[in-house]
């Protein structure tokens, strides 16, 4: 265990953890972030910069950073990479027009080296429309298959719902303080 | 004489004092140095781990000559995040350690990697994906037909030209499922959509020239790409507009959220309950919504939006970001230039 206590020093604050919410410009990141903190989401506008906003989930402190999508605003995603623990991805499933920038977007993401071994979470957010393409393609249109350079996982989600949102952050929790708080 | 004795005394008194406090403070330092050590620090405990897990990873590595392929992925996604969780524990342990050490626990980390990525391609080969393509490929039907035709697309660079256009036409008709409404290509029509049609679906506009198209009912949510010359009236959507390559057109619809990408001289009549935001848009107008039908405030309070909460003048422009000047991209239409009647 003496790692932990390394570990620990070196975070500091402990069981603090840094989440990077992207995504295309109205696929949703927004809008799940205030319905996970309990805020109305009627009146959302879209993001001219960034949110960031504090969660306390099942005992650790997560930093979530929610960055616009819209094209002028992609180029400035890499400043926030720096020290980012998880990465949730999220993808607007009725968007079919644009689901194969997505997917460009996500690959070119997972290229860079300040987020190697950040866990990456993907919504496949607005499942509760009828136009939605369903999760499974949504996997293999955004091939996740062929990533082996990050812990991965993708869920069936919906902002209005509420659908598997927490059950999303539960698994990226889960999966990045077992990276960085070392269990043996 | 006399006077001296005293003061040579208490020299020597203050000489001892001092040298007894320097001892003290010599001890107390070793005692902080000693409390400061932890053994998970020390180099050996390190390298008692680091070494003994990457004899595990060895391992793994070695026994995939002898392993049956089904196991083979299994054992090469383990050795990934083990190296990964080595490269974070290296990281963090970079204070303590020398450069000596960390070079060569990183030299190590390095060789192990290059040994998995060289026996990954080779006992995985990437035969493996081209064969599972071509096999969705022949089942067609399939949803993923269309990203791996596209994937096909890219791997063979030379493509003819009217090769693509037909690849696309494909690719739309495959893309958009049952749930879309669509009018797609059209030249000089009038066109209209009705609300049992619309409600609660996505509805996309497309590649439409000096068309009219009206569309009573409330959408989820309202695509228009590549419009010219075009007048689109539209009912209360719930979610969101957008609009992409856009050019000479009017447009009247109320929404929660418009986003606006590269267009020109357009003139919407908004009525928007949050945001409006452009990117890479010039000579864009706005004015009030103003069009009106039989079933509107229905529909309105079908799509969830409040008729009395109108921001159709505030828009956000992505290429202005100064809060002093408004941009110049966007103007509010003069009143006396305003469409007054649709019909």
């Amino acid at each position: 265990m003496g790692l932990l206590t390394i570990l620990k020093k070196l975070k500091r604050k402990e069981k603090e953890m840094r989440i990077l919410m992207l995504g295309l410009d109205n696929a949703g990141k927004t809008t799940i972030v205030k319905r996970l903190i309990g805020d109305p989401i009627d009146t959302i506008s879209p993001t001219l910069g960034f949110n960031i906003k504090t969660l306390d989930h099942n005992g650790y402190k997560l930093n979530v950073w929610d960055v616009g999508g819209q094209k002028s605003l992609r180029t400035y995603w890499r400043n926030y990479f720096e020290s980012t623990d998880g990465l949730i991805w999220v993808v607007d499933s009725a968007d079919r027009r644009r689901l194969e920038d997505c997917k460009e977007e996500m690959h070119k993401l997972l290229q860079e080296e300040r987020l190697e071994g950040a866990t990456l979470l993907i919504f496949a957010n607005k499942q509760d429309l009828p136009g939605a393409v369903p999760t499974k393609d949504i996997a293999t249109i955004l091939d996740l298959e062929s990533i082996k350079t990050h812990h991965w996982k993708i869920y069936k989600a919906s902002a209005i719902t509420a659908e598997n949102l927490l059950e999303g952050i539960n698994w990226i929790t889960n999966d990045i303080s077992k990276r960085i708080f070392y269990k043996n | 004489m006399e006077s001296s004795t005293p003061s040579e005394e208490g020299l020597l008194e203050r000489i001892c004092r001092r040298d007894r406090e320097r001892k003290n403070i010599i001890e107390k330092r070793k005692e902080e140095k000693q409390q400061l050590i932890v053994e998970s620090e020390q180099l050996s405990y390190f390298k008692n781990i680091f070494y003994s897990r990457c004899k595990t990873i060895k391992d793994w590595l070695d026994s995939t000559e002898s392993v049956p392929d089904s196991k083979l992925s299994k054992i090469f996604d383990n050795v990934q995040s083990e190296i990964i969780i080595l490269k974070t524990y290296l990281f963090d342990s970079k204070i303590f350690l020398k450069a000596y050490d960390l070079r060569r626990a990183q030299d190590t980390l390095q060789i192990l990697e290059n040994d998995a990525t060289q026996l990954e391609t080779k006992l995985i080969p990437r035969k493996k994906f081209g064969f599972k393509n071509r096999r969705v490929f022949n089942t067609s039907v399939q949803s993923s037909d269309v990203t791996d035709d596209l994937k096909d697309l890219k791997i063979a660079e030379s493509i003819a030209t009217n090769g693509v256009g037909k690849q696309n036409n494909k690719q739309i008709c495959n893309r958009y499922g049952d749930n879309t409404c669509m009018l797609l290509g059209k030249v000089d029509e009038k066109l209209v959509l009705d609300a049992e049609n619309v409600n609660k679906n996505d509805v996309l506009l497309s590649d439409l020239k000096r068309c009219t198209v009206r569309v009573y009912g409330t959408p989820n949510t309202l695509h228009m790409v590549s419009l010219v010359q075009c007048t689109v009236l539209i009912g209360p959507v719930t979610t969101s507009v957008l609009v992409d390559n856009c050019h000479d057109s009017q447009f009247a619809f109320a929404c929660q959220q418009l986003r606006l990408h590269t267009s020109t001289n357009c003139t919407i009549y908004l009525h928007i309950t949050s945001r409006a935001i452009i990117e890479d848009s010039t000579k864009i107008f706005v004015a009030p919504y103003n069009w009106t039908y039989e079933d509107q405030m229905n529909h309105f309070k079908l799509a969830g939006l409040n008729p009395k909460i109108n921001n159709w003048n505030s828009i956000d422009d992505f290429n202005w970001l100064t809060k002093e000047k408004i941009s110049p991209n966007w103007s509010v239409l003069e009143p006396d230039k305003r469409v007054k009647s649709w019909d």
